[in-house]
């Protein structure tokens, strides 16, 4: 857990990534970038209120789905104008769509046609503590069996899948 | 001879797989560089598919004690109608790995945006629009030029660096 105002131990990754290592956000990566010159911003209207993603409702409709063009859209959606607690939702959110990209691809990528119902049920955005836990041991399996050279590509790959569905699964638990 | 961080990155494997516990290829290199963690840490390495002698950087020099601030807001040098404004948008004392990491937002843009440009070799990233051009550095350093006035000027400044939010690091 990062101290605030303090370097995180896992500094080093962007906020995007950060945002689903830390559920409670004290970091510095979670304060507005502008808030140096915070005062000099004059509004006009209304705070911008939050807007949930849409997120495709299967595994085969996330497969023709470009989630790095979600996530990207979830940045920009981060304007002057929205309020803090929204901000670091959008954040959150591109934070979720960037680490389903990569597990969908790592699921793809090495047949890991095992971890689709997890897949499933983190795009549909169910809390499951279990889930997180049978992740956990996944990882900790395949850390464990020394990769050789010839099947250390769909190695790289399945835990692609497994470790970036576990961040995912625990921004649901966070958001 | 040790190499840039982006030079080391464009030979990395960037699976972005995390089996060496961090969450992504750049943050494991990241953790190289300063001395942190070992190339075998990552899969690749430790399968023997990639060569830790062929990867070699120095490490980053930690920030001083400066403080972040409005560096200036003056009046353009070719236009006086318009103005220029500078800031400084600092990691907290002691990072190691300056404000803005250049190397995900280019994966996260990948020149997709209108008018948005990255430099992860040069650590820059630039807007332009007719209100007024941004540019900001790896470091933290941000500016616009070409602001119609004080009060737009900062609101481009804000809508750049949230818009870059995701990769403060
Ligand atoms: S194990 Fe290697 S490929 Fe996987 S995230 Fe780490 S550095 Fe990248």
């Amino acid at each position: 857990m990062p101290v605030p105002g303090r370097i995180c131990p896992r500094s080093g990754s962007p906020a995007v990534e950060c945002a689903a290592t830390c559920c409670a956000g004290e970091c510095y990566a979670f304060s507005p970038p502008d808030s140096l010159f915070a005062e000099k911003l004059g509004f006009w209207g209304k705070p911008l209120a939050y807007a949930p993603p849409q997120m495709p409702p299967s595994f085969e409709a996330a497969s023709s789905f470009d989630m790095v063009v979600a996530t990207r859209n979830r940045l920009f959606s981060i304007t002057p104008e929205t309020e803090h607690g929204t901000a670091v939702r959008y954040l959150k959110d591109a934070s979720l769509m960037l680490f389903m990209g990569r597990a969908l691809q790592g699921i793809l990528k090495s047949g890991s046609k095992d971890l689709i119902p997890c897949y499933e049920g983190v795009l549909r955005g169910k809390v499951d503590e279990d889930r997180t836990a049978r992740l956990e041991e996944i990882i900790s399996d395949l850390r464990k069996a020394l990769p050789e050279k010839g099947s250390a590509e769909v190695q790289a790959q399945r835990m692609k899948g497994v470790f970036s569905l576990h961040m995912a699964s625990k921004l649901r638990e966070c958001t | 001879m040790a190499k840039s961080l982006y030079e080391n990155y464009k030979n990395f494997p960037k699976t972005d797989c995390g089996y060496c516990g961090n969450t992504s290829c750049i943050t494991m290199l990241r953790r190289f560089c300063s001395g942190e963690l070992p190339l075998s840490e990552c899969i690749y390495f430790r399968a023997g598919l990639y060569n830790v002698n062929e990867f070699s950087c120095s490490p980053p020099v930690p920030r001083g004690t400066q403080k972040p601030s409005i560096s200036y807001i003056r009046p353009c040098p070719t236009d006086a109608d318009r103005i220029s404004v500078e800031v400084s948008l600092l990691p907290p004392e002691g990072s190691k790995y300056g404000y803005f990491d250049m190397i995900t937002l280019d994966n996260i843009f990948n020149h997709a945006v209108p008018g948005l440009r990255i430099s992860p070799s040069l650590g820059i990233a630039r807007l332009e629009s007719e209100w007024g051009d941004v540019m900001g550095f790896s470091e933290g350093r941000v500016l616009i030029r070409r602001a119609s006035n004080e009060s737009s000027a900062f609101w481009q400044l804000s809508r750049f660096v949230r818009s870059l939010w995701a990769a403060v690091s």
